[in-house]
């Protein structure tokens, strides 16, 4: 059974394209068939994240005002197999598209993939409606923010009028070390205001802007705890069962030497 | 053109009655009904209703025709359809919208709005009446009401009650009061500044109300009762 996801925020910069590039690419690495919707048209950019952006010849709008074949607008990632991305238009806006058809193209996605990740632009407009109009799922992308936090609020408000009723939240850049000295919001705390299950936790790790800047997802080579993490992410989407990440590994000599006496966890 | 008095909204005790045109043709009501339930988008937004569709005898295929609208819109968030009736009364008078009439009458009435769920960022729960919120009321959400307002849950929105100047003694109680902004008929107040939340105590119900044109927040017990009452 194929199912439309989309990865949404509400606000900017909290890493919904990384998490769309790095899930996506984990789901095909598990041998599903992916395809990524970049639905931020006019401000695309997982075609960059991706490493695609060179190949790039028809778009999405270009599908929907049926100047090409969908076929020829889907961008086949040589590195996966199954992988595939339909970018969207550079030099037109988000009224290009109506939900209606994205929609219809949603519909005509899910005959050939399994999962159809659509990667949501920020706000609550146009483009945010377009996004979720085929969507029968949805993961809120959240930073432990009070901004953020109060952004995916609203957000979730939104979906949950709209329709889409399957809501799950994942906490990205998460540093565990602010967490402990109480300047950063703990996980449990928002949780507890947005009120959905939570589907993944991400640590904030420097290897997700080197990856991200070379245009290969990070859970390609998977060593850091980010990527795990979004493997992780990517099982659970399917259904399967995963135990969180333990985020409390301390690095550097100090905690290596507290590690060996016991003082770990504290 | 579409006619726009072939279907007539009439708001009653637990939900909303549409009045359907009887003369006019059924296709016409139900363009009518679509535009005006376009219309009123921003009314219905965020709020559960029912319906009961009066007015007019139905055959089956029409009712059809109509639940098949409301499955495929997204403007109202209803709760339930009542069974279409074919009798021509608007009401029935049954026991329970006698006693609503007498107590109307008595002028001692107080009608109260449930809200159903978390009130999220960007939601605004209002009633003339009473609101009772089973759920959150997280930052961003506002609870507005003529009368009291009962938050089952954390309280870290903005609520203003007693809009309604003629309600004696209006109040606000809530499982954990923690609100941005809170209003009881004119007074607003807002949590002090540095202390994020005026977060009042551990446990039990937390119950703010006005006394002498100042909010006071207290534990809710007798004492506090009898204080709001002086």
């Amino acid at each position: 059974m194929s199912e439309v996801i989309v990865i949404t925020s509400g606000k900017g910069g909290v890493g919904k394209t990384t998490t769309s590039a790095n899930v996506g690419t984990a789901l095909a690495l598990a041998g599903k068939q992916v395809v990524l919707v970049d639905a931020d048209i006019g401000l695309r950019n997982l075609d960059v994240v991706m490493g695609l952006e060179n190949r790039i010849v028809y778009d999405l709008v270009d599908v929907v005002e049926g100047r090409c074949r969908l076929k020829q607008a889907l961008i086949k990632d040589k590195r996966f197999e199954g992988l595939f991305l339909l970018p969207a238009a550079q030099t037109r806006d988000k009224n290009a598209v109506s939900p209606e058809q994205m929609k219809k193209l949603c519909d005509s996605l899910k005959e050939d993939f399994d999962y159809i990740l659509l990667d949501c632009p920020a706000g609550i407009e146009q483009g945010f409606k377009n996004a979720i109009a085929g969507a029968d799922r949805a993961l809120v992308i959240t930073t432990p923010e009070v901004s953020a936090v109060r952004d995916a609020d609203r957000i979730i408000g939104l979906l949950e009028s709209h329709g889409v009723s399957t809501i799950h939240l994942i906490i990205n850049r998460v540093r565990m070390n602010m967490v402990k000295r109480g300047d950063m919001m703990a996980m449990e705390d928002v949780v507890e205001i947005l009120a959905i299950d939570l589907i993944g936790v991400v640590p904030d790790d420097e290897n997700i802007v080197v990856t991200t800047n070379k245009g290969e997802p990070a859970v390609i080579e998977g060593s850091s705890l980010a990527s795990k993490a979004f493997r992780n992410i990517a099982d659970r989407v399917q259904g399967l069962e995963r135990p969180f990440l333990d985020l409390n590994i301390s690095t550097g000599l100090v905690g290596k030497i507290k590690k060996v006496f016991g003082f770990g966890n504290q | 053109m579409v006619q726009d008095n072939l279907v007539v909204f009439k708001g009653y005790a637990d939900g909303i009655i549409v009045l359907l045109d009887e003369m006019a043709n059924f296709e016409a009501v139900l363009e009518c009904f679509k535009q005006k339930l376009k219309d009123s988008e921003r009314f219905f937004k965020g709020s559960r209703v029912s319906l009961r569709f009066k007015g007019r005898p139905l055959s089956e295929k029409q009712q059809e025709i109509l639940l098949e609208l409301l499955a495929n819109q997204n403007i109202v968030n209803i709760s339930f359809v009542h069974e279409f009736e074919n009798e021509k009364e608007m009401f029935k008078e049954t026991d329970y919208l006698k006693w609503i009439k007498e107590q109307i009458e008595s002028g001692e009435a107080s009608l109260t709005h449930f809200h159903y769920g978390i009130v999220r960022s960007g939601n605004h729960v209002h009633a003339s009446g009473n609101v009772v919120v089973l759920g959150d009321v997280n930052p961003g959400g506002l609870v507005t009401a003529g009368g009291n307002i009962l938050i089952m849950g954390s309280l870290k929105g903005k609520v203003h009650a007693g809009m309604d100047p003629s309600f004696s003694h209006p109040f606000v109680i809530a499982q954990s009061m923690q609100p941005i902004q809170i209003g009881i008929a004119s007074i607003i107040a807002q949590s002090p500044q540095g202390n994020k939340y005026m977060d009042i105590g551990e446990g039990g119900m937390q119950m703010a109300y006005l006394y002498e044109e100042e909010i006071y927040i207290n534990q809710m017990d007798t004492k506090t009762l009898s204080h709001m009452l002086k």
